[in-house]
């Protein structure tokens, strides 16, 4: 009996991932959920395992992330089957030249409001999308260019000598040198952070003695001609880094600050009402897709005042 | 309690009370698909409760109904089970408690709760926890994932359905192998009477 719920709660969850989930469909899901407690129970259990942890459930890990390079890849890997399995000997002239076309890659990935993608590369390396963010990739044989459109993106580089890893964002480059950094494209500002190795970066048609050579632990901020470094600013990588793992950490950052972030992840967005409210000053970690919660916390731990309608929310001090 | 309520305090209170419940039910002989309509008959019966008011504690809310069911149970088969009468709550209690803290990850961070998602995929058989890492962590559609494997949609969802079942039941505290069919009940005569 639980053996047949469970296996119709799965298949609920499982299509209710996909695109054509409609809104017929969630009525049928409301009605069976209302249907018995013990309906719910099965589902529930099987839907917290399957999202297994409730701030990335919030930040919704698989939904509204759009793929469009990855039909092409999977053409280009079928042509390299046909193309081995026919003409053998061709292949292998091929190989010996080194123009194998499986070195190519060329793909797009965009992350919705409050979602987050992980990808992983052939070549080892993995890229991990922030909310919002748009990036494309464009591997040949002897580079690989990764363009931030927009968004923040965090780069954990498997190196390698012959085949640089340079990423773009607005009009900086930047160039691995066996890292794990982030890039972070705000309108013209390029912020750029480096968690582990060494990054170079460079402004596109800039003189090339302008470089500069960020370390671990370095961070830039970059708009225009100007570029404003940090040295040593481990601490501040670290929670900028924390959306990571689902959560946004602040460490006696401004409200204004703290509120910005939450924007960033919430389509319902957080209005400060007056300068005093927005210089408070606070720390902690919440899951950044919580919005509740914080406001809760908020209004609980600092006598803010929330006020809060369909399109906005707007907080003051009581 | 409203339902998006209900289903976080479930989520957040109940579940991870999952492994305890089980060892309960364990120590009253009972196993395998019993055990499981079981420990559901007790959720069932947990959520409707709670829907009137949120229970102030709810290990001990929990324990009640297990203890009382399992009573109605042995009632009902005129059959009452020795070590049912022989525990007093007190005892149960404590032992509850202890299946309770072995289960250490009850407060866990993101991270950890996604390292033990990870341990839980390990445990699945080969082609399922391919399949289920298509999804999970790559992010194909069920239709790329079948294409992309020749197979059909509906053998994809099989290898899903049965690789979330196996997820769910080793982080709420079991071994993480559900049987792929129901087994061949082997219930003892005592049981049958019982049904």
């Amino acid at each position: 009996m639980t053996a047949e719920l469970n296996d119709i709660a799965a298949r609920f969850i499982l299509r209710r991932e996909g695109d054509d989930w409609s809104s017929a469909d969630e009525a049928e899901l409301k009605a069976w959920l209302h249907e018995s407690a013990r309906h719910q129970a099965v589902y529930w259990r099987l839907e917290s395992a399957w999202n297994f942890s409730r701030p990335h459930r919030l930040l919704k890990t698989d939904e509204s992330i759009i793929r469009l390079g990855n039909k092409l890849r999977r053409n280009m890997r079928r042509l390299g089957i046909a193309i081995a399995a026919s003409l053998v000997p061709i292949a292998a002239s091929w190989w010996l030249i080194g123009a194998l076309p499986d070195n190519r890659l060329t793909e797009t990935y965009q992350t919705g409001v409050g979602a987050r993608k992980v990808i992983s590369l052939p070549d080892g390396t993995s890229i991990d999308m922030n909310t919002d963010s748009q990036i494309d990739i464009r591997y040949d044989r002897s580079n690989r260019l990764v363009v931030v459109d927009r968004g923040e993106v965090y780069f954990d580089v498997a190196h390698d000598r012959n085949r640089p890893f340079v990423v773009e964002a607005g009009d900086r480059k930047i160039l691995d040198i066996g890292t794990k950094f982030l890039v972070r494209l705000d309108g013209e500002v390029v912020s750029t952070a480096v968690e582990k190795g060494q990054v170079r970066l460079s402004r596109s048609g800039a003189n090339p003695s302008s470089q500069l050579n960020l370390m671990a632990g370095d961070r830039a901020i970059a708009n225009g001609l100007a570029t404003i470094t940090f040295s040593n600013d481990m601490a501040y990588i670290e929670s900028a880094l924390s959306w990571r793992e689902g959560m946004l950490r602040f460490h006696d950052s401004t409200l204004a600050e703290v509120c910005a972030q939450f924007n960033r992840y919430n389509a319902t967005k957080i209005h400060i009402a007056d300068r005093a409210t927005a210089n408070v000053r606070i720390g902690g970690a919440f899951a950044a897709g919580n919005l509740d919660g914080f406001l809760q916390v908020l209004s609980d731990a600092y006598d803010i005042k929330v006020e809060r309608n369909l399109q906005e929310i707007r907080i003051s001090l009581r | 309690m409203l339902d998006s309520e209900l289903q976080e305090w479930f989520v957040t209170e109940v579940l991870p009370l999952e492994r305890g419940i089980a060892a309960y039910l364990g120590r009253n002989s009972y196993q395998g698909d019993e055990a499981e309509d079981l420990l559901h008959d007790i959720y069932e019966r947990a959520v409707v409760g709670a829907r009137r008011a949120r229970p102030l504690q709810t290990r001990a809310y929990l324990f009640t109904i297990a203890r009382n069911l399992l009573i109605t149970r042995a009632k009902r088969a005129k059959i009452v089970q020795f070590q049912l009468i022989s525990d007093s709550p007190e005892e149960i209690d404590r032992a509850w408690e202890h299946f309770d803290h072995l289960s250490p990850e009850r407060h866990v961070s993101a991270r950890q709760e996604l390292d033990r998602f990870m341990q839980a995929m390990d445990r699945l058989p080969a082609k399922c926890r391919h399949v289920v890492r298509l999804r999970k962590i790559e992010g194909f559609a069920i239709a790329e994932i079948a294409a992309q494997l020749g197979v059909s949609n509906s053998a994809i969802e099989q290898h899903l359905t049965f690789g979330m079942k196996s997820i769910a039941d080793y982080l709420h505290g079991g071994s993480g192998q559900v049987r792929r069919k129901r087994d061949a009940p082997e219930q003892t005569l005592l049981k049958k009477d019982r049904k």
